[in-house]
């Protein structure tokens, strides 16, 4: 049977890495993000930002009438070094801690249980936009490194316990026994007999992850619970807290309003953040596919 | 024995998380503001104090525990136990419909799933549940919304005033939980694959619909049984979506108001930050979870599982 899963996958990701890197140099994308909120298209007509999708803006404008097409172009960097920053630090973390916990007893293997269940008695969206709200990291200067350590983190009980299991099954296989019998240290143990093994099921779950945490940044985003942020004046003693970054989460902020009123700039972005979640959804099966295709 | 100490772990468990959430909470959130220069600028600072936050504790809890109530909200003399009156049966219309819907649809879908995993329907099988997964509910929310602004616009689907008002929230709730479910169901299934009784059981003539029922799946809900508090976690936070988007008053809507989610600062007032409501949401929401962990075990003794 053909991989058909890792062919799209492979397909669609090699579409989205060429926009990420190659994107700003394309004709089309207007890499600086120009826009103007007023245009005169001939005498005695106005016409005012969002625009709505035509020949100049192919998927329309926002409201600051810059291209949307440039704005998901451009923002998809940002967008994915967030997602890949959260999911590599959690599975940076996740992987020794589920590894040490292999025994399903001790101290590590607790420790993953506690973690897990904590946090998963909860909403994940509820637990992050309430520790996201926590007012010193509200301006902190670091607040786009502080979220991703946090939303990573929230998850990690649930990545390293399935890791943890995984490695207790393992740890009962015969040629672990054989390992033990021949004298193989502990960590010569952990990184050529276990780490190879569990290796595909990590790979899977890592793309797994990495759609579940696309949706979650669009959720936040939703509510208004923004990764990067500034306090701008607006007026005489007022503030108002501003979205400095083009991510695909910044431009679906406005979902309730624009819904009526400019379809199209919530309507791209999701579209955007969804096909990437197929991509990596669809990848990951791919992957276990290619991993256990001498067993099928 | 065994129950005894499941309780016992699980009340500790709950208790845990309730401190924890109690801590987070009542985090002090009053940030120093004030104004300079000629334009009034908003400045904000910051300073944590940890005899700030013990007060905030202590205060807390006494209060509860003369006044028995969770706190004040943001309007004089409601209560939080009147907020979640009010607001609770609304997202109850939704939560438990959909929950419901998504376990037994889910597990139907699973089945489903696992029989035609060989042959054409799989597009519909897996392959619809893949695509379901991967849409986050916002896109569905907004998506339907459009549509039925724009094209069927005498349709009052979301309205709350209605008595179906809650039928189209529970559907959109219910997606996302049930591929989850679907997903788990299959895969349990095919890890029964190869076993002796399957064998047995079809060698005696059964047709392959109840050997799956009643044999399969059987066997399979022990390991299904226990996603049913994530099931619970999947279909809140769906709820919080789905609300909020709709503008449906349930829990999750007074929820982010309690947040005081606005943008705009002026000077001299902060957010209205609630955190009674806060605290009476979250333990609704853990009561909820309980709940499903209650049903987990009543489907379980029921069918006299091991």
């Amino acid at each position: 049977m053909k991989n058909y899963y890792l062919f799209i996958g492979l397909i669609l990701a090699s579409f989205f890495a060429f926009f990420t890197f190659f994107g700003a140099h394309l004709p089309f994308i207007d890499a600086e993000l120009s826009g103007e909120r007023v245009i005169f298209p001939g005498p005695g007509k106005i016409e005012t930002a969002p625009f709505p999708p035509s020949d100049k803006f192919p998927l329309g404008s926002d409201r600051e009438g810059r291209d949307l097409l440039s704005l998901l172009v451009i923002g998809a960097k940002d967008t994915f070094i967030l997602i890949f920053m959260i999911v590599i630090i959690r599975y940076i973390v996740a992987i020794p801690l589920g590894l040490l916990g292999f025994r399903n007893k001790g101290f590590f293997s607790w420790l993953n249980k506690w973690w897990n269940q904590l946090f998963s008695s909860l909403p994940v969206i509820f637990t992050t936009a309430l520790i996201l709200c926590l007012p010193f990291l509200l301006f902190h200067e670091h607040r786009f490194y502080w979220t991703i350590l946090i939303i990573a983190l929230v998850e990690v009980g649930r990545v390293s316990l399935i890791i943890q299991e995984q490695a207790h099954t393992l740890s009962q296989k015969t040629f672990i026994e054989a390992g033990i019998t021949i004298g193989v240290k502990p960590v010569k143990m952990m990184v050529s007999h276990y780490f190879p093994n569990l290796m595909p099921s990590i790979v899977v779950n890592f793309f797994i992850d990495a759609g579940r945490v696309a949706i979650l940044i669009g959720q936040l985003a939703i509510i208004n619970v923004f990764i990067s942020q500034e306090l701008l004046q607006v007026n005489y003693g007022q503030s108002q807290i501003l979205n400095m970054s083009v991510d695909w989460g910044t431009l679906i902020r406005e979902a309730r309003r624009d819904v009526i009123s400019a379809f199209w700039i919530p309507f791209f972005p999701m579209l955007a953040i969804v096909l990437s979640t197929v991509t990596f959804n669809i990848l990951g099966e791919g992957l276990r596919q290619h991993f256990n295709r001498h067993t099928q | 024995m065994d129950i005894t100490r499941t309780v016992m772990k699980n009340l500790f468990l709950y208790t845990i998380i309730i401190v924890a959430l109690l801590l987070i909470v009542l985090f002090p959130r009053n940030p120093a503001m004030s104004v300079s220069g000629k334009a009034l600028t908003v400045e904000m600072e910051y300073h944590f104090s940890w005899k700030e936050y013990k007060n905030n504790v202590i205060q807390y809890l006494q209060h509860v525990w003369k006044e028995k109530s969770l706190g004040e909200t943001r309007h004089e003399r409601v209560m939080v136990e009147d907020e979640i009156m009010r607001f609770l049966p609304n997202s109850l219309k939704i939560i438990l419909p959909a929950f419901f819907i998504s376990l037994l649809f889910g597990i139907w879908k699973g089945i489903f799933d696992y029989k035609n995993r060989r042959n054409k329907k799989n597009i519909f099988g897996n392959g619809l549940t893949w695509i379901l997964q991967s849409i986050p509910d916002f896109f569905i929310v907004i998506c339907l919304q459009w549509l039925v602004i724009f094209t069927f616009p005498s349709l009052k689907l979301f309205s709350q005033t209605n008595w179906y008002g809650f039928i189209i929230p529970a559907i959109l709730v219910s997606v996302y939980p049930m591929m989850y479910m679907a997903r788990i169901t299959s895969a349990a299934l095919s890890n029964e694959d190869g076993q002796y009784y399957i064998q047995v059981a079809k060698a005696k003539g059964f047709p392959m619909a109840i050997v799956t029922t009643r044999h399969i799946l059987r066997n399979s809900l022990q390991s299904i049984l226990p996603h049913i508090t994530s099931l619970m976690i999947h279909t809140l936070s769906s709820l919080l979506i789905v609300e909020y988007l709709i503008g449906y008053e349930g829990l999750a809507y007074r929820l982010f108001t309690a947040l005081g989610f606005t943008t705009s600062f002026n000077m001299g007032s902060f957010r209205g930050f609630e955190p009674g409501v806060i605290i009476g949401i979250g333990l609704c929401f853990l009561s909820l979870v309980i709940l499903a962990q209650l049903t987990g075990f009543i489907i379980k003794r029921s069918l006299r599982l091991p």
